[in-house]
């Protein structure tokens, strides 16, 4: 039993990991390279889920049509990650990070309105593509595939932005702007246009996060507080602007959520917050600190 | 004493007179302002949305009818944001504005919050929707009046009316949110079956230790692998909202519905059945308040009348069932100011005590001791449909609320051991 229990709980924890990390990759991925920490993230997120919702139902015809769906709703999010930024988030580079907070903040409190007007206050549910919409029994547990497609996709967004960021020369301009944007400039790198397609990449990983996450929970303008909530102590626990350091802790934090969940349900979220002090008092930068954290 | 100073003092007295006098002719002449305070925004919203659409219908068919004594009735809508820190607040606002008679309270969370207020603020407060004992027991005053089943009641009635209809399923569980409300409904719950299975089935059934989860969960994945691992055919559902929503999103791809007979729900009703669409659960029972569609309410003309103005206000022909919850409340303060034809608190709240009124859902009587309304309690069977809004209420189960009652205790702590 206990076996089975154990096996269920690395499972598990791994599957909300990774949906975790869907959700983490667009935050860690702009503050790596703005240094901004985006308080809308999950709004965006909830208009990504929105927009897959309208777009493809609440009955994915395939597999290919849900991702298909999860792209269009990243494309549609990240353009208008690129309004936003023109209009607000361009005006906050080089001010106090306090500004940025309270502007993203009131971003968040702007596309939850927008969403109520739009799709009202009436909850809606998507199901998972038909191929995946079942379970399997692995030792006594009972495992839906659809959490299988999660995980390979959050590892797969992993392997890609570890690519991109490591092994390409779009990657090492991103890093480069990143660490010295001055002297970025002087040698011909247009700063400005980086800045923007990061913000544009965040938030296109807003909305993807938000089509591939939507069979998973009720849509409401709610849908981002749960996963952004773990988002942020992932971000924090990995070390800001970390992508693998965010990839880790995402795993973490799914599989303490899961142990607490199954070992200490009497103590909801408990644990979660136990591992975050740990690591504040032992890593206070995180797994993986940006160059120059102290 | 002077001359002057008598004259000063007639002078000021029908000074005051005429001011008082002005004030009560004004009160007694404009519309019957009352302060309406529910969750319309948060994650309490869709039920208070749903309330506050009933609670403008009561007062449209009044003002229709022309008002009560020829005044027109004006809501003043407040939103408490499911918070009961700001349900305090917008009731004290609304009382500040002289607003006397509120109708508020559409969940426990923020009835708990405005019932004790009633008094020191010199108003009467219609606790719509909250089902929490203490609102009739330790927090009551002769200032409240709750429009809805409290929980024993409610979820007694629930477990024994699902029971009796399944007597064949003889393990049930549980799963409920880790709060008093989540504890007390699956208890009750559990408690009805147990009793009312020997009735209905010749033996006890048996119920499982109760699976707690937090209310406002996202992910039951845990949860539902406790439960396809139990024994259990039969299930009682106490989380609400999006929650139970993203449960049945989550059970439905594991096999759960194969495995349970019957599953009951706290009360999301139509909430559930518009989300879950064609993937509702084939056999869902839920703690409900109306269907025009079905009988008893088919032949009430109150409920047919609720339905039609309904459909003219938002052109939507699937009316939720908390709208008569909203409806109900409203009109009950309605009658009560009616039958005491003032709007003074006192009078109405006198007039209140222990008057029965009708409703789309039948005849309803304030419980003079403890101010809590006795109606008949309804549950409906859900299912999916092929057609529009695809999903289906196939019948309404009903148990009169005097058969479940526990006897009244205002102002002292609800005790089961009393009356089990």
């Amino acid at each position: 039993m206990m076996l089975s229990q154990a096996v269920f709980v690395l499972f598990n924890g791994l599957a909300s990991g990774m949906a975790f990390f869907l959700v983490a990759a667009g935050l860690t991925w702009v503050f790596g390279i703005l240094k901004l920490l985006n308080l809308a993230h999950g709004a965006f997120f909830m208009l990504g889920a929105y927009i897959a919702y309208t777009i493809g139902g609440s009955w994915p015809e395939s597999v290919w049509a849900f991702l298909g769906v999860a792209l269009l709703s990243a494309m549609a999010v990240g353009a208008l990650g690129y309004l936003t930024d023109l209009i607000v988030l361009k005006r906050l580079r080089g001010v106090d990070y306090h500004y940025a907070l309270i502007a993203t903040f009131g971003l968040m409190l702007f596309c939850e309105g927008v969403a109520k007007a739009i799709w009202g206050t009436d909850y809606f549910a998507v199901m998972p593509p038909p191929e995946v919409d079942r379970a399997i029994v692995i030792g006594g547990s009972y495992i839906s595939l659809y959490t299988i497609f999660v995980i390979g996709l959050g590892i797969l967004t992993f392997l890609v932005l570890e690519i991109i960021m490591h092994r390409t020369w779009a990657g090492k301009i991103m890093r480069a702007v990143s660490n010295d944007p001055w002297m970025s400039g002087t040698v011909g790198i247009n700063v400005p246009m980086v800045l923007m397609l990061s913000v544009i990449a965040s938030f296109a990983l807003a909305g993807f996060a938000g089509g591939i996450l939507v069979p998973n929970q009720a849509l409401s303008t709610h849908v981002g507080a749960s996963f952004v909530l773990f988002a942020f102590l992932a971000v924090v626990i990995g070390g800001l602007g970390s992508i693998r350091g965010t990839f880790i802790a995402c795993i973490m934090l799914g599989i303490v959520e899961s142990a607490n969940a199954t070992f200490l349900s009497q103590y909801g979220g408990i644990a979660i917050y136990v591992l975050l002090a740990v690591f504040l008092v032992w890593k206070p930068n995180g797994l993986f600190p940006a160059q120059g954290a102290t | 004493m002077k001359r002057r100073t008598v004259l000063k003092g007639m002078a000021a007295s029908a000074g005051a007179a005429l001011g008082m006098n002005a004030t009560y002719l004004r009160a007694q002449s404009g519309p019957i302002r009352v302060g309406v305070s529910y969750a319309l925004t948060g994650v309490g919203a869709p039920v208070g949305t749903q309330f506050l659409q009933g609670t403008e219908i009561a007062a449209m068919q009044v003002n229709r009818a022309g008002g009560i004594n020829g005044r027109e009735i004006e809501l003043i809508v407040r939103d408490d944001k499911y918070n009961s820190a700001e349900s305090v607040a917008v009731t004290r606002e609304l009382a500040g504005d002289g607003v006397n008679l509120i109708i508020g309270g559409s969940q426990t969370v923020t009835a708990l919050g405005i019932a004790p207020l009633a008094p020191e603020l010199g108003a009467l407060i219609v606790i719509a929707g909250a089902a929490g004992m203490p609102v009739t027991h330790q927090l009551f005053n002769k200032n409240i009046f709750r429009t809805v089943s409290n929980n024993y009641t409610q979820y007694g009635s629930f477990g024994r009316s699902l029971i009796e209809s399944h007597p064949d399923v003889k393990t049930w569980i549980s799963m409920a949110p880790d709060g008093d409300f989540g504890r007390d409904s699956a208890l009750f719950f559990g408690n009805a079956v147990k009793k009312y299975s020997v009735e209905a089935a010749g033996e006890e059934a048996t119920v499982l230790d109760t699976i707690y989860t937090q209310g406002t969960a996202t992910d039951f994945r845990t949860q539902i692998n406790a439960l396809m691992s139990s024994d259990a055919e039969g299930l009682y559902i106490g989380v609400a909202g999006a929650a139970q929503i993203s449960f049945f999103q989550q059970a439905r791809s594991v096999g759960l519905y194969d495995k349970f007979k019957v599953i009951g729900e706290v009360g999301n009703g139509e909430v559930t059945g518009k989300a879950m669409g064609r993937n509702t659960y084939p056999n869902l029972w839920s703690v409900s308040y109306w269907n025009h569609g079905l009988e008893p309410f088919k032949s009430n003309p109150l409920s047919q009348q609720l339905y039609d103005d309904y459909v003219d206000l938002t052109g939507d022909p699937f009316p939720p069932a908390l709208i008569m919850a909203g409806q109900r409340s409203a009109m009950g303060l309605f009658d009560g100011i009616r039958k005491a034809g003032s709007t003074e608190t006192e009078e109405v709240v006198a007039a209140m005590e222990g008057m029965t009124f009708d409703t789309p859902a039948g005849p309803c009587y304030f419980r003079p001791e403890d101010h809590q309304m006795l109606c008949t309690n309804y549950y409906s069977q859900m299912g999916p449909s092929r057609e529009e809004p695809y999903y289906d209420v196939m019948q309404m189960a009903q148990i009169d609320a005097a058969e479940m009652v526990e006897p009244a205790n205002p102002g002292k702590p609800f005790s089961l051991g009393e009356i089990e």
